[in-house]
């Protein structure tokens, strides 16, 4: 293990193929810029690791310390407004990400590691909430309430009253608050087979 | 050291859901997870039968869902979820292991069967669908329409495949095809799922395949896994589903066998607390609830946590669908309870599951320096 990663995994997409259909041709889905930009990023969240408080979430840290190395890094467009998302472990970071402020940038990425580690929506929100609050932080948003209601977290329980957000073990998380709390009651209804 | 009173309360707990279960039996087959396919009988009796071939379910009831579930097969291919619904390749590994051993199915008929399930299978794992599956035809599909979400390899799909011997786990394709699924351990600790809400259903299979494979977990994946169930377990000793702190069975159940497979590694008191807390919820009748257990991405997620919201009881695309009565659950916590009672004599002396990585094709990944 090694923090901050001295060698990370770029996705490669394949420009030529021969006539069996082998690759002979591949280029690497993100531009030496935005490896750059992962790799500063990867700093900071190494720094973050060690200086936010994640008490008793030691295979969290050991999980976040290793996944700077062992993800696989896809640069390329999403759908609607996602700026990130991962599948796998493979995280995927759009150019609207890559256009972010240096310290939402790292926000997101950090955000895809808890993810990428396993986390939920409500681990990755409250993960990021809880070490990059006023720092590259965003709030919660309408969609991911649903998630936090059906999924929960991993290492996170979460109050949709109060908003708290507090680890298994019952360390409260530092975020805000009003930030967590449920706009809404559970939905239902609609829906197809796709 | 358990009392032999407590003994006999679990194995008057597991007789009470056997029974259970052997009343809701009707015509040869059980019914449950109604979805807009229709309620799944071929499945859900598979999976029932799988479990408690080894239990004291009637010997008759056994023999009738076991002829029921051989008549189900579609020719020359394997099983569906039910009804019209085109064969799949879950439904087909959970129906070959209700049939091991039996003369219902003809050798020539099972090969025709493990064919087709292995038909599925790909080096990343075991798809639930193919695409000339007949599935877009059944769902009314257009052709633009992705199926890339169900025709993909499933986690969950994958070790139910390999319980049933698909590849076999005695052959190094089997094992090698079990180390990549061992592989795919989350950092949470848990194996996630495709079709099922929360983790423990592939856990659970994973640890079994490991045990059918005459192997444990390396120590680490089993360390870890034992942390993710210590920090998942609620006040109670149950386990709850998605952010639910109140228990629920299937997910206890299944928590529970867990605890019991990694029994070696202690976790005795926790262990102990999963099955009072899943007695607890035993039902007046011997059966437990079930719960909105299963999930039903739409066809083209491939991941379903990307999902940004999900409908009850519509059993659609991106829906949860209701175990009815407690069948799953019913049947998990009978198999949860007796594999506990087992865990005296469990996983000694075998050794960790280590090396057989082969580097996978077709993932051109580039390694940077700093």
């Amino acid at each position: 293990m090694s923090c901050p990663a001295q060698t990370i995994r770029i996705r490669t997409r394949c420009v030529e193929t021969a006539w069996h259909g082998g690759c002979v041709s591949s280029v690497r889905t993100c531009s030496q810029a935005q490896i750059d930009a992962i790799f500063v990023a990867l700093d900071g969240i190494c720094a973050k690791i060690d200086s936010c408080d994640l008490r008793g979430l030691n295979d969290l840290k050991d999980c976040l310390r290793n996944t700077s190395e062992n993800v696989v890094w896809k640069c390329g467009t999403l759908g609607d407004s996602i700026v990130a998302q991962t599948s796998g472990n493979e995280i995927t970071l759009t150019p609207s990400a890559f256009g972010s402020t240096t310290s939402r940038f790292e926000a997101i990425v950090f955000h895809e590691m808890v993810h990428a580690c396993g986390g939920t929506e409500l681990d990755s929100e409250a993960f990021e909430n809880h070490c990059y609050r006023g720092a590259g932080a965003t709030a919660p948003t309408s969609d991911d309430f649903p998630k936090f209601r059906d999924d929960g977290g991993r290492w996170v329980n979460w109050n949709g009253s109060t908003g708290s957000v507090t680890t298994k073990d019952g360390q409260t998380l530092n975020v805000n608050t009003a930030a967590f709390v449920d706009p809404s009651p559970p939905s239902g209804g609609g829906g197809g087979w796709f | 050291m358990a009392g032999s009173s407590d003994k006999l309360s679990w194995v008057r707990a597991v007789r009470r859901g056997v029974a259970c279960l052997d009343r809701a039996q009707q015509e040869g087959h059980w019914r449950g997870f109604p979805t807009l396919a229709g309620i799944s009988n071929v499945w859900v009796t598979a999976f029932v039968v799988a479990h408690l071939r080894q239990l004291a379910l009637r010997i008759s009831r056994l023999a009738q869902a076991r002829a029921y579930l051989a008549a189900a097969r579609w020719p020359g291919s394997g099983w569906s979820y039910g009804g019209d619904v085109p064969p799949d390749a879950d439904s087909t590994a959970w129906c070959l292991m209700a049939l091991r051993g039996s003369r219902q199915l003809p050798p020539s008929k099972s090969r025709e069967a493990r064919d087709f399930l292995a038909s599925h299978q790909s080096e990343h794992g075991t798809a639930t669908y193919t695409e000339d599956s007949g599935i877009r035809r059944y769902i009314a599909a257009s052709p633009s329409v992705s199926l890339a979400g169900w025709t993909t390899h499933h986690p969950d799909v994958t070790a139910a495949a390999l319980l049933a011997g698909v590849p076999s786990l005695r052959s190094r394709q089997g094992l090698m095809a079990l180390s990549r699924l061992i592989a795919q351990q989350t950092g949470a600790g848990f194996w996630d799922a495709y079709w099922w809400r929360g983790p423990l259903y592939t856990t659970t299979l994973v640890l079994r395949a490991v045990g059918s494979a005459g192997y444990r977990l390396p120590r680490q994946q089993a360390a870890g896994l034992l942390a993710a169930l210590e920090r998942e377990q609620l006040a109670d000793g149950g386990f709850g589903l998605g952010a639910s702190l109140e228990s629920d069975p299937f997910t206890t159940a299944l928590a529970l066998e867990c605890y019991s497979h990694l029994a070696y590694l202690g976790g005795k008191e926790r262990r102990r607390a999963a099955l009072q807390a899943l007695l607890a919820h035993q039902r007046e009748d011997g059966g437990w609830n079930g719960d909105y257990v299963m999930r039903i991405p739409a066809p083209d997620i491939v991941d379903p946590r990307h999902v940004s919201g999900w409908s009850r009881g519509t059993d659609g695309g991106n829906s949860y669908v209701l175990d009815t009565g407690g069948v799953f659950a019913t049947t998990l916590a009978c198999h949860a309870v007796t594999v506990y009672q087992g865990t005296a004599v469990a996983l000694e002396d075998k050794p960790e599951l280590e090396g057989f990585h082969e580097p996978i094709a077709n993932e051109a990944l580039v390694t940077l320096n700093y």
